[in-house]
């Protein structure tokens, strides 16, 4: 028997929103500590890995360890279904093929309750082991998701060059180039609206915008966006869910062609 | 209208050359980065290399795929690959003790050149190196130094860092305290200016 049930249920919308347009299908597992999910997508490039902890949720219950495998835009599908003030509830009974939704409204005058079926995914499972990064900027989420739009409007993918002066966004295209620093602001009034850079040595990457556009699709989950970078490893975009855990995205940077 | 205006000679404009191709990008994936490594796959050339009874061939060919990658601190510790390649480089074969050494050394050349760097300061904007400056000046004053000597500015540092690289109410509070007690109390200046308490002991001790 798994059960959660969350009362913000806004949260679970945004998470799927986030997810959706990489992944088609996830497996998520569930044990005593917690919900899991990771994945990569067909192409291999990105890797969502996320952590939502027992102890946000108002009720959780799962007495032993299952993986349940959905598919994430039927399930966008069941949770646009769910008003923003609902109270949600995922459970499924163990040995079941299917997973069932309850919304319920605030003041308990309406209940629905929809299930879907379970797939059967064959996904290797993924660690991540914790590294260290030369680098680690932090910036508030929304500062992000315009750096990426305004980018993809000049080329397909952006340089990220992070120095002492500070990191710089650049992308160059048929129409031009263009290019956007920013300095540390660890005087804002408010502690999200910071621009913190942490590195030990500097540190440049190309990456594809597209994936990033993708990623900054979670910018309603948290005010904050922490990028870590090194060479040779995967950037790791990462917005921290509130009292529950994260949502990181992983991406593979774009390299020169060596063939040729 | 062409009637009225008079059409000048058309000069010739210098048409912008077109700037050198860029270099081709390619898409790379997770798994052939160099620090993505596949924990079960290094587990697996590990036994390969502990197993007396492998080959020779079975050996110099999990070296080279070793050789490829550069695992991260904490596989290194768990899966303790390192000391076993270590051990390698003293095999009596010269072609495994050779190929051994190459992988041994480009993994400690990484982690010499790559790991434990200290912190970059990083360029912060106006009104934050306002701030800033202005808090050293403060420690710079009540330690009755030169302005030019490095304690005000290794304090300050440290401050900042406890603060979680913000300036913020705390920030300006410890900074206040610390201009108090150094300035007031004869002793701990001294001790302070002789390196006797260490500047993170005495930013530590007096945090806001």
């Amino acid at each position: 028997m798994f059960e959660a049930r969350l009362v913000q249920g806004a949260l679970w919308k945004k998470v799927i929103d986030a997810i959706k347009d990489l992944l088609t299908e996830a497996k998520w597992d569930c044990n005593s500590t917690g919900i899991t999910l990771q994945a990569m997508d067909s192409s291999h490039v990105s890797l969502v890995s996320l952590n939502l902890r027992a102890e946000g949720f108002d009720t959780f219950r799962c007495d032993r360890n299952l993986s349940m495998g959905i598919n994430l835009s039927s399930m966008s599908k069941i949770l646009k279904c769910a008003g923003n003030d609902d109270v949600i509830t995922i459970k499924t009974a163990d040995d079941a093929d299917t997973v069932t939704f309850v919304f319920e409204s605030q003041n308990n005058e309406k209940v629905s309750d929809y299930e879907i079926r379970l797939l059967d995914l064959d996904t290797e499972h993924l660690g991540i082991p914790e590294t260290e990064y030369s680098c680690v900027v932090k910036l508030p989420a929304g500062e992000f998701q315009r750096i990426c739009r305004d980018l993809s409007q000049i080329g397909e993918s952006v340089v990220i060059t992070c120095t002492k002066e500070g990191v710089q966004f650049s992308a160059s295209g048929d129409l031009g180039t263009g290019n956007i620093k920013l300095a540390q602001n660890a005087s804002a009034d408010k502690e999200e609206e910071a621009v913190v850079i942490e590195m030990n040595q500097a540190v440049t990457l190309t990456f594809a915008l597209r994936y990033l556009n993708f990623f900054t699709k979670a910018t309603p989950i948290s005010n904050q966006v922490t990028l870590s970078m090194s060479q040779d490893v995967p950037l790791v975009v990462e917005y921290k869910v509130a009292d529950m855990g994260y949502l990181r995205y992983y991406l593979a940077p774009k390299m020169e062609d060596q063939d040729d | 209208m062409d009637k009225f205006v008079i059409r000048n000679p058309k000069t010739k404009t210098i048409s912008p050359k077109s700037s050198p191709s860029k270099p081709k990008l390619k898409q790379t994936t997770i798994e052939s980065l160099k620090g993505v490594v596949i924990v079960e796959d290094i587990l697996r050339h590990k036994s390969i290399l502990v197993l007396k009874t492998s080959s020779k061939g079975e050996i110099l060919n999990s070296l080279q795929e070793l050789g490829k990658k550069i695992p991260s601190r904490n596989v290194m510790l768990d899966t303790k690959i390192g000391r076993i390649v270590s051990k390698l480089c003293k095999n009596e074969d010269q072609e495994i003790s050779q190929a051994a050494k190459r992988v041994y050394i480009k993994w400690r050349s990484h982690f010499e050149d790559h790991l434990s760097r200290p912190l970059m300061e990083v360029r912060c904007d106006l009104k934050t190196e306002r701030l800033r400056t202005s808090g050293k000046k403060l420690l710079t004053d009540a330690l009755q130094v030169e302005t030019n000597h490095s304690l005000p500015e290794a304090i300050e540092r440290e401050v900042f860092q406890e603060h979680r690289r913000l300036v913020n109410n705390n920030y300006k509070r410890s900074i206040r305290a610390l201009v108090f007690l150094l300035k007031n109390q004869q002793n701990i200046r001294t001790k302070v200016l002789a390196g006797e308490i260490t500047v993170k002991s005495l930013v530590k001790e007096n945090k806001k």
